[in-house]
């Protein structure tokens, strides 16, 4: 495995993997596992070098993450999209009727097929949950990482991709260490979040080759 | 020699130049571009993943799994045993694995520097099973569960499996 791509919601999703590789296991899973988790790692740490993430076989060196949104708790992108009222009728769902969630219908994927599917107080906790700065911290060293974003992209903010830069590198010297490769941000000049312009999805494309040679080669 | 440049909004932000790799410039034939369909498990039990592969052929189709050190990985062609690269593409919200740029991406990547790629749809898109979930794009058994899964997919070597 030389690179894990990720658009959008999975631009933070292959941040979190990665993050993963370093010991770092996400949110969301069981406080006992948290802890669980947590001893391990302080187990590790001493025991062994701080060079683990050689030893797990999911380790991918090479991280691009495109217009990844990097404040999930940013309720007001939330409301855009749902409505102002989506978290007082999602908590209400969830006293009233049981947590199954509101329903959305949407056209979903490169079909637009219709999507029945409900948001529950669950994905809504989560989401808004969701620390990508505490997970840029823990990206393994070896992690090489690209951000990139288009500075006309009205769903996720641009500067998203200089958070994540920053987060990593302030959460490796919060470490006392420093990454091997400091991430990179491109940011594509009037690109949209789709980079939905032949002329911005050729940029884009150029970036995503020229970084996965550059780290080939090395 | 083509030169790109991409536009900073900041001083601070990349600039990036770049020259055709060697291998792009030793690639001066296209190659042809092989497909195949793949479905594996998600970490969700009784939940499969459905994607596609993609990766370049100039000798033979056959992948087979190389012996290589996990972290560098790499699928081969069986014929030369050429190591070949691979990537996997992830799409967003209410995308699947042919959305954005994704299958765009798949072929360049596989023609221009001969890096391989999963594409697949995430539990509750496109083909795949499960429930289509807001959220959980970066807790562990969230959408990174199937990256996981996608990862230890092509490290288990089962797409090399000719029909």
């Amino acid at each position: 495995m030389v690179a894990l791509l990720g658009h959008s919601k999975a631009g933070s999703a292959v941040v979190s993997y990665a993050a993963a590789r370093g010991g770092g296991g996400g949110r969301g899973g069981s406080k006992e596992e948290d802890e669980k988790k947590k001893k391990d790692v302080d187990g590790e740490e001493e025991e062994k070098e701080p060079e683990t993430t050689a030893a797990d076989p999911l380790f991918v060196p090479l991280i691009i993450n495109v217009a990844g949104r990097f404040d999930h708790a940013d309720r007001a992108a939330i409301a855009s999209r749902f409505g102002d009222d989506i978290f007082s009728r999602v908590r209400e769902e969830a006293e009233d009727q049981g947590a199954g969630g509101v329903p959305f219908t949407w056209r979903v994927g490169s079909r637009k097929a219709k999507k029945e599917w409900r948001l529950t107080a669950a994905d809504l906790a989560d989401r808004l949950g969701t620390d990508m700065g505490a997970l840029c911290g823990q990206l393994p060293a070896e992690t090489r990482i690209l951000c990139i974003h288009g500075t006309e992209d009205a769903t996720v903010p641009p500067s998203a991709a200089v958070r994540y830069r920053e987060a990593a590198v302030e959460g490796a010297e919060a470490k006392s260490r420093s990454l091997l490769f400091p991430p990179r941000v491109v940011m594509v000049e009037g690109a949209d979040h789709n980079f939905t312009r032949r002329e911005k999805a050729d940029e884009l494309v150029e970036a995503v080759v020229a970084f996965v040679a550059e780290g080939l080669r090395e | 020699m083509k030169i790109f440049t991409f536009q900073s909004i900041s001083p601070h932000l990349m600039r990036l130049h770049y020259a055709p790799t060697a291998a792009m410039a030793g690639n001066a034939t296209p190659r042809a571009l092989l497909r195949r369909r793949v479905e594996f498990p998600s970490k969700e039990k009784g939940v499969n993943l459905v994607g596609e592969l993609v990766w370049p052929s100039d000798e033979r189709s056959s992948l087979v799994q190389s012996s290589m050190p996990a972290t560098s990985s790499t699928l081969t062609t069986s014929a030369s045993e050429k190591t070949l690269p691979v990537s996997v593409l992830a799409h967003g919200l209410a995308d699947d694995r042919d959305s954005f740029l994704l299958p765009r991406l798949a072929e360049e990547l596989a023609l221009r520097i001969g890096v391989a790629s999963l594409r697949f749809d995430f539990r509750g898109n496109g083909e795949s099973g499960g429930a289509f979930r807001f959220g959980n794009a970066a807790t562990r058994d969230g959408d990174p569960a199937d990256l996981e899964a996608a990862v230890e997919f092509l490290l288990r070597g089962e797409h090399e499996e000719e029909p």
